[in-house]
């Protein structure tokens, strides 16, 4: 099994897909090249936080999109990731809230071609939290 | 294990115990019903999300169900509960609340057949304010 990790900010506006591409060390690392004989990305593991202050009344649902020329021989693949809300209401509210989220991680079977470059992209439904920082691992086999 | 993944997503607009399509893509076009991709012969993963977007109406309670109909369905209609949303507030209107969940991703197993597949979703109780649901369907 071989493991790679990709980050990023999302300052794009709702339902527009921008890359996933910075490595944990903070370069742009860009697609992730598929390692020589792999077959399959046998997991996906995710994690999605708001890097900021959070928008009040917001909750987008984080959605990742695996694409890539000549990557996917099934093509694009779409997962939904999971969602973030903040609700106020009436009033002046003066609050710190803190959440520790264990990462999703998603079984799955879908053919690769080794060699080619994966790309990583991520989408928002729903209305900008403020600043969304997703983070993905990609598990090959 | 799942080989091909499509994600629909949309606010839920409508009345209580009403079903409606789901067919926004995260790319903001519109998918009215998903087409079963060659040679895949049942859905074996369902991944679901659910959010306010927008402010929780309080005092509200909601279960979700998506509903999958179409050309595509072999067995006809089938239903799944995806969840519930939640809202309670004692006192005066100061209340906020705030949560993160990640998605629900579950084994099922429905079979399918060339043709369409409608994703539709409703819920019951009381309109929680901004409903929102996404809906992976994982084929193999």
């Amino acid at each position: 099994m071989l493991y790679y990790t990709r980050h990023d900010s999302m300052t794009q506006a709702t339902t527009t897909f921008a890359p996933v591409e910075t490595a944990a060390d903070g370069s742009t690392a860009g697609p992730i090249a598929i390692p020589p004989g792999a077959t399959m990305i046998k997991s996906i593991t995710s994690s999605v936080v708001v890097d900021g202050a959070f928008s009040i009344n917001t909750g987008p649902i984080f959605v990742l999109r695996l694409t890539g020329t000549g990557a996917l021989p099934d093509g694009n693949q779409d997962l939904v990731l999971g969602s973030v809300h903040n609700s106020q209401g009436g009033g002046t509210v003066t609050s710190t809230m803190g959440r520790i989220l264990p990462p999703l991680t998603i079984p799955c079977n879908i053919a690769v071609k080794a060699g080619a470059d994966l790309a990583l992209q991520a989408a928002y439904y729903g209305t900008d939290a403020g600043s969304p920082q997703l983070s993905v691992e990609i598990e090959f086999a | 294990m799942a080989k091909y993944y499509v994600t629909v997503g949309d606010a839920m607009t409508q009345a209580a115990n009403t079903f409606a399509g789901v067919q926004t893509l995260p790319d903001g076009g519109t998918l009215s019903s998903v087409k079963v991709p060659p040679d895949m012969k049942k859905i074996s993963v369902l991944g679901t999300a659910l959010t306010w977007d927008g402010q929780a109406t309080i005092d509200t309670g909601n279960n979700f169900t998506i509903q999958l109909s179409g050309t595509g369905m072999v067995d006809g209609i089938q239903e799944f509960n995806i969840g519930a949303l939640f809202n309670d507030e004692v006192g005066t209107s100061v209340g906020m609340s705030f949560d993160a969940q990640h998605a629900n991703y579950r084994n099922v197993d429905v079979n399918v057949k060339p043709g369409e597949i409608v994703v539709s979703a409703a819920y019951d109780g009381t309109d929680p304010g901004s409903p929102f649901c996404v809906v992976t369907l994982g084929f193999e």
